[in-house]
């Protein structure tokens, strides 16, 4: 910061973070704790979670509702997967980390995205979650996942193309 | 009706992806954890910080940073006299919360009369961002680039004559050495939302830092693309 800048400017949403800080500080730091092996580093991933959710504390407004809940998640464990990543540069599996599925069975375009979607990378699922369910921009997420906005960009069009590639090995095209 | 689109249908899955993550993850009252005191007290500071700081209008952001830095030569040029390093260049030094980038030689400032100060440019910034100002001094030129959500980037440089100085604020920082070229720089990466800076000294006695909202590969290709405006 050079000489200096302003932090969060109003007391707008001070409220619902302390809300979200109190509810699921414990449960991120569970989640990190699972990635990074190491209590210091999952701190440090939690802390930097709180910073991207008080930057756009402005689009939450339900800190119990369960869409809050995967919020907290899904940026927390990426803020784990960044500090991983830094402990550890060359590990290119990072990237590359899938979760396991939890789609159930269907044969309509929703339920067989669904389960496209769990075969994308974390990261790659991560930014369309964030968009397409979440509602954020390209620049938003790219700030929320500490990469630039053409990463982001990039990122985007990929996702979509891989799960356009996955549909075809499945005979399907979208 | 309107036919669904593919994004449509995206978003209805990515719903159900994002639920099942919800679901997924244990009851928050299941895995208490005593967090360490530097992380309580970082937050408690985040929280009751928040709101305090009063948006400042842009204009008065550069203003105060211009008179900052104006304030930092005239101080020190006035007390160049005591300053005498062995060898030139750009030093750091602690002060309080700040790191002062200071520069020692070995003579008393001579500038000619011709001298002008070099206009070095950006030739590339991410997109939204707009150049808003540029302020020139003998010494030192800042070029102020903005965005749609008002947030600055920064290039600032400084010529090394004596008691030139540059001040980051940097209590709460994590400096890492990198490299922007083939030129050794520090980025120091703020806590929170505040602005990560980039700063590197060049062969000609300039000390370069620019300083955004970005994270380190963009603010690298930012300062990679600092050349000197023909």
């Amino acid at each position: 910061m050079l000489i200096f800048l302003t932090l969060i400017d109003s007391d707008d949403g001070k409220e619902t973070f302390i809300c979200i800080y109190e509810k699921y500080k414990d449960l991120m730091f569970r989640e990190a704790l699972s990635i990074l092996r190491n209590e210091a580093d999952a701190e440090d991933a939690v802390q930097e979670a709180f910073f991207a959710i008080a930057k756009n504390i402005s689009k939450i407004s339900d800190p119990e509702c369960p869409k809050t809940r995967s919020f907290v998640v899904i940026i927390v464990k990426r803020k784990a997967l960044n500090i991983l990543k830094k402990r550890h540069p060359d590990a290119e599996f990072i990237d590359e980390i899938n979760s396991e599925s939890e789609a159930e069975d269907g044969h309509d375009l929703d339920s067989l995205l669904e389960r496209w979607l769990y075969k994308l990378p974390d990261k790659y699922r991560d930014v369309l979650l964030l968009k397409y369910h979440f509602g954020y921009s390209l620049k938003e997420i790219s700030e929320i996942m500490n990469i630039s906005l053409s990463n982001a960009q990039k990122i985007d069009q990929r996702a979509k193309a891989k799960l356009r590639e996955i549909a075809r090995d499945e005979g399907y095209d979208i | 009706m309107k036919a669904m689109t593919f994004e449509d249908h995206l978003s209805i899955a990515a719903a159900r992806v994002a639920d099942h993550i919800a679901d997924s993850v244990p009851n928050e009252d299941g895995c208490k954890h005593e967090f360490s005191e530097r992380f309580e007290q970082n937050m408690q500071e985040f929280i009751d910080n928040w709101g305090r700081k009063k948006k400042h209008p842009i204009i008065r952001k550069i203003l105060l940073i211009a008179a900052a830095i104006l304030l930092a030569f005239g101080i020190l040029m006035a007390s160049n006299s005591e300053i005498r390093a062995a060898v030139t260049g750009w030093f750091k030094e602690l002060y309080c919360n700040f790191t002062v980038f200071r520069y020692h030689g070995y003579s008393e400032p001579e500038v000619p009369d011709s001298w002008e100060l070099p206009k070095y440019e950006l030739t590339w910034v991410p997109e939204e961002y707009e150049l808003k100002d540029r302020i020139e001094h003998t010494y030192f030129a800042l070029d102020v680039y903005v965005n749609s959500e008002q947030e600055m980037l920064t290039l600032e440089y400084l010529y090394g004559d004596d008691g030139g100085a540059a001040f980051i604020d940097t209590q709460k920082a994590k400096m890492e050495k990198v490299l922007v070229g083939d030129t050794e720089a520090e980025f120091y990466r703020q806590e929170g939302i505040a602005s990560n800076t980039l700063v590197w000294q060049d062969q000609e006695g300039f000390l370069f830092i620019v300083d955004g909202f970005e994270d380190l590969d963009t603010l690298i290709r930012i300062a990679e693309n600092v050349q000197l405006k023909e």
